[in-house]
């Protein structure tokens, strides 16, 4: 089975450990034999392949800066969480794209961009249009979701598979591509 | 007027043109303790003048308000003018104090209620314990050789050495009505050693039994100066009983003699005048042990083992009777108590980093939470909670190393504060069945948990009246009230409850566990403000110093311990105008109400609080002056570059309280957790510095040179388990910057043994296995502390669902704080050790407060200017 490891970023109280409780909570199916390091891990089937997402989380150390590379180093794929009513946790990402693509060394990094607390309709602050348009310029996908409700939570990790899986594949054929010319 | 009121008076008026607050308020604190001890303290008057001079002192010091100098000047005058007017009085003190016929030598009384406070009650409840005989559990040593003629013999060694003293010296002073005074001393000391020696041989080959001989050996020593009877000591046969039996109880007894009489005898014995007369007492008591076990094959040593424990405790005590003809009209005690407890296991040297063992998710599931299809949220988040159970299992069997400092007081009014040993925390997490809730016999529904911002209550002025509604504050037992979990029909440990149940709980004498006490502590800020539970507290209090039976008097002073321990732990970020007004005001109550000893000691308390200052500056030694020669990294040694980032380590770690690690987990706001903030830019300051330092070399050489000296750093670090500035340096190293330059062969074989450390996956296996063998004294990794918390935070609920608990709503989920306390029990434990190092002033001044660094952007630069990018641009693409 493949296996993928995925950082969650995004500034402090966005969301993200709500988020990643979400998803990692109906994790323990007796299916196979997890241990007790396997708290972040799950397993996800995407289009009919089934793959083992490990996530790691931020929440809590987004103020070790000096970390944060280290993160990124570890991770295949990266959920970048923003709060729709809170512009400043917008604000607060838009290079993140930049840093991760440095530290990772290569353009082809799969990316999401995740708007969470869309339940807080009412006190939105950030637009979707402003999120599809910065994750256009970083071509990634996008989506909103509401950790609290439990909505899109899932449909956002099959979406960083799938972008992982694209990715993989792209860089594969460019790879063979390449050999060939 | 009393001298020493006088004195205290004008002193404090001189010091009120310094404008000091500290001075001013310590100066109030000798005035308030002068009139206590001189004036006639039941005076109504004389006491309204004292709580309006606190009011405007504690308005201009504690709340920083504008106040009229002169309007304290005035206040101070008065106070002066009373308390001539209404010296202390020669009649029957206040309630049921003991009168006894005069005597030529008053002992202090013994009174049979096991409550009171007197000096002997206490000796005995702190010092008389025995130290249990110290049996470590050491590996089971196989022997996996299939020979089955050889002969196995097994050795144990059992080494004890008790050294116990004491000395007491009764002293005491009459003052004749013609101003002579007589005055009688007397001084006992007693020494007693013993060691004894165990050896157990056993020896087992093939077809023979197994044959176990023990050997002992034993010495005895006793001396006791200023001779007393000492007549079977030494012949009472050791085997049976305890040796220090006999001992023990004379520590009990009170001797009768007078050794020594100063001055004239006592004339007529019924004219009355005042006499004082006090007892102070030093014990010390020293157990060392040792227990080594070794086992032999055929004279080929399989195994050998060794472990050592070392108990001392000193005490330190005095009581002072005051005696008016044959009145006692006051006591007062005071003095400290020393534990600590030393414990070395000698592990064999090559033991494995002990990984955990795998566990099966089930297994885990009923460890830690509840059933899952009876509730989606609620089983506990955690591999983390089982690490730090590990953790903790792992500190006690390393090393243990307790200190447990009493520092006790009291009077006639009385009370005295211990602190208490934690039972096994483990002990409790491991109760793999978390399912059964008991329900609480009466159900009280509870507020909503957010109710309005709770503010000041003005207690000088409150009344108490037992309100219309039921009050569960003010019931005696909240063990109704509380849900429980339950296994096998036996009750565990609380489970959750309603709010108030819960505070009860924590502050009744009888029932609840001091685990829960001290859990409930360290936790209540996730479900009360400190504020909220001071003032909920101080209803109780004053509720139940009303009620004159003894279990209410009891519950009284046991929740006005816990007020003053509340203070004691009190954040700066508490201390604000709401929770200062409610304890000054709770202060002035009880002068009010006669209660000088409490207000007294609850004022002085939240003045230490409020002392407490902490200047950054000091630490990170930003306020020395430049040294004049500038010095380099390669002036000093690795060891000692790694001693003082530790001491600065150190300091900072220690000042971070429980609370900022539990309001991190849930909001992250800087204010609150400020020293939390402190260390955690420490430990970025430093990762950048470092970076800094080896890329702004010019040449590769010097590159590595660099380089090269912080592996040597590190790994000082780790060995001193100051995984934070390790972590540190490590996370520098393994920056992209850095990470992407070419670095000889040389180097990164040094670094392989750390890169691993940081592997994220697993949730930090391999760093948690790591810290699980850490030695104390230890500088953890705050980052994964923050993360295990906000994951015990984000993924359970602050209440019992309702449903699980029939219906009632809003019953705090304690299952949940038992697991935050777990990680921040851990912690505390390894606060406990402090590192013994020196500040070295010209290392710390060359770090000059890690400043010097030049920020990501340009470190990027510089690194893509000694090795140019091969990323494809997008265009090239
Ligand atoms: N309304 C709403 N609140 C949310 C949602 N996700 C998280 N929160 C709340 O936002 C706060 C911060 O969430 P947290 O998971 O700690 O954020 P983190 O610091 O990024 O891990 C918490 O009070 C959450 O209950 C959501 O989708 N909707
Ligand atoms: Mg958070």
């Amino acid at each position: 089975m493949r296996e993928f490891k995925v950082v969650v970023l995004g500034s402090g109280g966005v969301g993200k450990s709500a988020l990643t409780v979400q998803f990692v909570s109906s994790t323990f199916i007796e299916k196979y034999d997890p241990t007790i390091e396997d708290f972040y891990r799950k397993e996800i089937e995407v289009d009919g392949q089934p793959s083992v997402l490990e996530i790691l989380d931020t929440a809590g150390t987004e103020q070790f800066s000096s970390m944060r590379d280290l993160y990124i180093k570890n991770g295949q794929g990266f959920v970048v969480v923003y709060s729709i009513t809170s512009q400043q946790t917008f604000h607060d990402i838009r290079n993140m794209k930049e840093q991760i693509v440095r530290v990772k060394g290569s353009e082809n990094v799969p990316i999401l961009l995740v708007g969470n607390k869309c339940d807080l309709s009412h006190q939105r602050q950030v637009r979707s249009e402003e999120g599809l348009a910065l994750a256009e310029s970083w071509s990634c996908p996008f989506t909103e979701c509401s950790a609290k409700n439990n909505q899109n939570v899932n449909v956002t990790f099959a979406e960083i598979v799938r972008e992982m899986n694209y990715v993989q594949n792209k860089s594969r054929q460019s790879k063979s591509c390449c050999s060939l010319m | 007027m009393s001298k020493e009121i006088d004195i205290s008076i004008r002193y404090l008026e001189n010091v009120l043109s310094t404008n000091n607050s500290t001075l001013i308020l310590s100066s109030t604190a000798a005035v308030l303790e002068a009139v206590s001890k001189n004036c006639d303290t039941t005076n109504g008057e004389l006491k309204r003048s004292i709580i309006s001079l606190l009011r405007i002192i504690d308005k201009k010091c504690f709340l920083n308000q504008d106040v009229d100098v002169n309007q304290i000047k005035f206040s101070l005058q008065e106070v002066g003018k009373l308390s001539t007017k209404y010296p202390k009085s020669h009649q029957k003190p206040g309630n049921e104090v003991k009168v006894k016929t005069n005597a030529e030598f008053r002992e202090i009384e013994t009174v049979p209620n096991p409550d009171e406070e007197n000096i002997d009650n206490l000796l005995n409840q702190l010092n008389l314990k025995k130290v249990p005989s110290f049996s470590p559990a050491f590996p089971d040593i196989g022997d996996d050789s299939d020979d089955e003629n050889g002969i196995t013999t097994k050795q144990k060694e059992e080494e004890r050495a008790e050294q116990h003293g004491q000395k007491v010296c009764e002293e005491e002073v009459v003052k004749l009505p013609d101003g002579r005074e007589i005055r009688m001393k007397k001084t006992k000391t007693v020494n007693v050693k013993q060691t004894t020696k165990h050896v157990t041989i056993s020896t087992k080959s093939a077809n023979m039994p197994e044959v176990s001989r023990t050997f002992m050996n034993a010495r005895r020593g006793f001396d006791e100066d200023e001779e007393e009877e000492n007549t079977n000591f030494g012949s009472s046969n050791m085997r049976g009983g305890d040796p220090f039996e006999r001992f023990r109880s004379m520590l009990k007894d009170k001797d009768e003699k007078i050794e020594a009489i100063e001055g004239e005898s006592s004339s007529d014995p019924g004219t009355p005048g005042s006499s004082s007369k006090s007892k102070t007492i030093e014990r010390t008591s020293e157990v060392s042990q040792k227990v080594s076990e070794k086992k032999e094959k055929d004279g080929r040593l399989l195994a050998e083992h060794e472990a050592s424990k070392l108990d001392k405790s000193n005490l330190f005590a005095k009581q002072v009777d005051t005696y008016q003809g044959a009145a006692l009209i006051d006591r007062k005690g005071e003095g400290s108590y020393e534990e600590s407890t030393l414990v070395r296991s000698a592990l064999p040297q090559d033991s494995q980093v002990a990984t955990p063992p795998r566990m099966h998710v089930v297994e885990y599931m009923m460890m830690f939470g509840d059933d899952k299809k009876n509730n989606e949220n609620e089983y506990l988040k955690g591999t983390t909670i089982s690490s730090y159970v590990r953790l903790n299992n792992n500190l006690t069997t390393h090393e243990e190393q307790f200190k447990k400092k009493i520092q006790f007081e009291f009077s006639t009014a009385g009370t005295s504060s211990t602190t208490i040993d934690l039972d096994n925390l483990s002990d409790l997490l491991n109760q793999t069945d978390f399912n059964c809730l008991r329900p609480p016999n009466k159900f009280l529904e509870d507020t909503p948990l957010i109710v309005e911002q709770p503010k000041a209550i003005d207690w000088q002025r409150e009344p108490t009246s037992a309100p219309p509604e039921k009050d569960l504050l003010l019931e005696h037992d909240g063990v109704d009230y509380v849900i429980f979990r339950e296994k096998e029909g036996k009750v565990l440990e609380v489970r959750g409850g309603p709010k108030d149940a819960l505070i009860v709980y924590a502050t009744q004498s009888t029932h609840s566990s001091l685990l829960y006490q001290e859990a409930f502590l360290i936790t209540f800020r996730t479900f009360i403000s400190s504020l909220e539970l001071v003032n909920k507290l101080i209803k109780r209090y004053l509720y139940m110093s009303l009620a004159d039976d003894s279990q209410s008097e009891s519950i009284a002073r046991h929740t006005f311990s816990v007020i003053v321990r509340i203070i004691d732990e009190t954040t700066q970020y508490e201390l604000d105008f709401d929770l200062i007004t409610s304890v000054t005001s709770f202060v002035y109550r009880l002068i009010h109400d006669g209660n000088f000893t409490y207000s007294r000691i609850l004022r002085t308390r939240l003045l230490d609080r409020i002392k407490d200052s902490f200047d950054i500056q000091t630490v990170l030694g930003t306020n020395l002056c430049k040294p004049r020669k500038p010095h380099d990294l390669f002036d000093f040694k690795s060891a000692e570059i790694a001693c003082q980032l530790t001491f600065i380590d150190s300091q900072l770690y220690h000042r971070i309280e429980s609370a900022e690690l539990l309001w991190w987990a849930q909001e992250q706001n800087e204010k609150k957790s400020k020293n939390l903030v402190n260390f955690t830019e420490q430990f970025n300051n430093l990762s950048f510095w470092v970076r800094t330092l080896i890329i702004t070399q010019g040449t590769q050489k010097e590159r590595e040179r660099h380089m090269m000296k912080f592996v040597k750093i590190m790994k000082h670090l780790r060995e001193m388990c100051n995984f934070n500035s390790y972590l540190a340096i490590l996370s520098a190293i393994m920056s992209t910057p850095l990470a992407r330059l070419e670095w000889s062969k040389n180097i990164k074989d040094a670094l392989k043994e750390h890169t691993a450390v940081m592997d994220t996956a697993q949730s930090y296996k391999n760093y948690r296995a790591l810290l699980q063998t850490a030695k104390p004294p230890c500088v953890p990794y705050i980052g994964i502390i923050l993360q295990d918390l906000t994951f015990v935070h984000a993924g359970n609920p602050d209440t019992i669902p309702s449903d699980r608990c029939h219906g009632a709503k809003n019953m705090i989920n304690f299952l949940k704080r038992w697991n935050q306390f777990a990680i921040l029990d851990s912690i505390r434990k390894l606060k406990k050790w402090n590192y013994d190092i020196k500040k070295n002033d010209i290392v710390v001044q060359y770090f000059n407060g890690f400043k010097d660094c030049i920020d990501e952007e340009r470190t990027w630069q510089l690194s893509h200017q000694i090795k140019p990018s091969n990323r494809k641009s997008k265009t090239q693409a």
